[in-house]
């Protein structure tokens, strides 16, 4: 089952909701087989995803976004500030999707997102 | 241009191999090979890849009983105890890790080889003597040996092979526009420290500079992508295994390792190429006319 924007939870969460805009904004063009959970909240496109990409928390999020580090990034994974359950390869592949999304950004997404990445 | 000294490369070694023979043995196959496997098919097993890569270079180099055979940065003395076996060659295996070199010469005496093999803790820029070898592999080295010491590389390996021998390089290339990132300085800060994958045409160019000449090329990067993936699975299903024997950072680092390196070989980003050379002579060198006998 694929779902056009995301679905949240805990629904009535503020933060949740701007993490699922986050969220479609940054994959609007890509396969939405997979899930994401920040903390205790989940974004969800999927029932049977092909993986889940685990945050601790949104902070990380806004980090790695913010300044995209390769470097920081697997020192981000190394310490368990994210994590990928169920197919690991698949799930790193969502970099390339990230770096593709980038360059075909508008400024009204781009605005969109840096007030959500500053309110979570 | 990294300095590649021998005190540096020993350290740099010993980091990367000298974690723990039993975390290796955790998601490598049963006979310890740690480099690039060799798919028949699309689902053959990690093992049988890993015996069929042995196959491939054994059949590549035209090993013969009674011939000398020097592999260089020889692991776990996996392709050693290999052509021993099979191919009945006299087999002197050289590594900068001191748990590989015990670890191979134990395997060699379990396995009887001892009048056929030997393995060294030494490196390779010690090895004296002038056409010793008939036949030389480097399988997964020429990416530790950095830019500044490859005319030393090859011209050592030149020195050691004799006249009607054959060299065959397996390692990892990069793209001859590659420069460093951050994604590289990561792999070498908390994997390979001083790994430095020479391009391909760095390579044949070393080889022509130092009076050899190609006979092949091959470019295994898929079959590269899949070992990545294979490992990465092996990991995975052996974590609790795993972290009795290294911590979980470091455990996060392998998998993460592993699975990038998957991606970069998919993608095109690193290659696996395997060359063979001869050594530049006034006759024909010492391959067939044809290679229907490597896939015979």
């Amino acid at each position: 089952m694929f779902y056009t924007s995301a679905e949240v939870l805990p629904r009535e969460d503020k933060v949740a909701q701007r993490l699922g805009e986050i969220s479609d904004i940054l994959f609007r063009h890509s396969r939405k087989d997979f899930n994401l959970r920040v903390g205790e909240r989940e974004i969800r496109y999927t029932d049977s995803p092909r993986f889940v990409v685990v945050v601790d928390q949104p902070r990380t999020i806004r980090r790695l976004l913010l300044r995209p580090n390769q470097y920081a990034a697997a020192e981000a994974f190394v310490d368990r500030h994210f994590d990928i359950e169920g197919d690991l390869i698949e799930g790193l592949r969502t970099k390339n999707a990230l770096a593709e999304r980038a360059a075909t950004l508008r400024t009204g997404e781009k605005l969109k997102l840096l007030t959500h990445l500053f309110l979570i | 241009m990294l300095r590649h000294t021998k005190a540096r490369d020993r350290r740099s070694i010993a980091h990367h191999y000298d974690i723990s023979n039993d975390f290796y043995g955790l998601f490598l196959d049963s006979n310890m090979a740690y480099t690039c496997a060799y798919y028949p098919e699309e689902d053959a097993e990690l093992e049988r890849a890993q015996l069929a890569k042995f196959e491939h270079i054994a059949r590549k180099l035209r090993l013969k009983p009674y011939q000398t055979l020097l592999d260089i940065g020889c692991g776990w003395g996996s392709f050693i105890v290999y052509a021993c076996k099979h191919y009945g060659v006299t087999a002197h295996g050289v590594t900068l890790s001191q748990q590989q070199a015990d670890f191979a010469n134990d395997w060699i005496h379990r396995e009887g080889l001892e009048d056929q093999a030997v393995v060294e803790y030494r490196d390779y820029r010690d090895l004296v003597g002038q056409a010793q070898y008939d036949r030389v592999s480097a399988i997964g080295i020429v990416e530790h040996v950095g830019y500044r010491n490859l005319a030393g590389y090859f011209s050592g390996i030149h020195r050691l092979l004799k006249d009607n021998g054959l060299f065959l390089n397996h390692g990892i290339g990069r793209c001859r526009e590659w420069r460093p990132n951050p994604g590289s300085d990561w792999i070498s800060d908390r994997v390979f420290p001083e790994g430095e994958p020479p391009s391909l045409s760095t390579v044949v160019t070393q080889l022509e500079d130092n009076a050899f000449e190609v006979q092949d090329v091959e470019n295994l990067r898929a079959h590269y992508a899949k070992t990545c993936a294979d490992w990465v699975e092996r990991l995975q299903r052996n974590r609790s295994a795993c972290l009795a024997h290294v911590d979980e950072r470091t455990y996060r680092t392998w998998i993460l390792y592993l699975a990038m390196s998957s991606i970069y070989f998919e993608e095109g980003q690193i290659f696996l190429y395997q060359v063979l050379a001869s050594k530049r002579m006034p006759r024909l060198a010492p391959v067939p006319l044809t290679r229907e006998d490597i896939y015979a």
